[in-house]
């Protein structure tokens, strides 16, 4: 229900949906209290970012930062630095039965993101891709989505304009206008574990 | 010798460590990025983060 909540929320915010506000609504939903973001050093050709739930309460990173923790990497762009912490942020919404919680569901989770054509993938690799839509959902408003279709058709804008006007990384842009995206998006605003 | 992988999983879930109960990761640009390659880039940056190198982003500029 978390993320239906922020859906909707997002769909009245016009075409380029801050990030300040998507953070924040996901804590007034949650209750979280923060969410903390650290910008490391990071090979962008091999990992993006990630985000972590820790649960030491003795650790001294979590007395200072908090359970949540999403790392990217410096020196990113903006429309990229926009999208993975997006991505990374909407796993606070993770079932449970899908979260990586031991060195185990890592290392799966490690072959998966790897593997070219895996057979089957494991929960944990379902939250990966399932949480990669939902951060398209919220970026991409449906009603400002539907009007770029429009637009894309009528030959008025390209991938690169809708990439520009989004603040999203532009490989990503076609995903937006694939045929069952509105299906996608509507499994996962009533998620089945 | 640890692997990349081994050392990871130790600091993220070892319960004196981190004691995570979910971890998701980014994948990069590289098709040939590797399980080893993968866990180290997540060793570096925790690295840097317990000690002190990174950059807090509290307020986008969006």
């Amino acid at each position: 229900m978390g993320y239906k909540k922020l859906y909707n929320f997002c769909q009245n915010q016009g075409l380029h949906v801050r990030r300040n506000i998507i953070r924040d609504e996901v804590l007034n939903i949650t209750g979280i209290n923060k969410v903390a973001v650290m910008k490391t050093s990071m090979d962008v050709s091999i990992c993006r970012g990630f985000y972590v739930s820790a649960k030491n309460k003795d650790h001294p990173l979590i007395q200072q930062f908090g359970s949540h923790l999403i790392v990217l990497a410096r020196d990113e762009n903006k429309c990229w630095d926009r999208f993975v912490f997006t991505k990374e942020l909407m796993h606070i919404f993770d079932n449970p039965l899908k979260s990586t919680n031991s060195g185990d569901a890592f290392d799966r989770l490690l072959t998966d993101l790897t593997a070219p054509h895996p057979l089957e993938w494991s929960p944990q690799m379902v939250s990966e891709v399932d949480c990669f839509w939902m951060a398209l959902g919220v970026l991409c408003p449906e009603n400002e989505r539907q009007e770029l279709q429009k637009k894309l058709e009528a030959g008025q804008i390209d991938d690169y304009g809708i990439a520009l006007k989004l603040k999203i990384p532009k490989q990503y842009v076609h995903h937006l206008f694939r045929r069952d995206f509105g299906k996608i998006i509507k499994k996962l605003l009533v998620p089945i574990t | 010798m640890k692997t990349q992988i081994e050392v990871a999983q130790h600091r993220l879930f070892d319960q004196d460590a981190l004691g995570a109960d979910n971890v998701k990761l980014f994948p990069g640009s590289s098709r040939d990025a590797s399980r080893e390659l993968m866990a180290e880039q997540v060793n570096k940056a925790l690295f840097q983060i317990e000690t002190g190198d990174f950059e807090l982003a509290e307020n986008f500029d969006d």
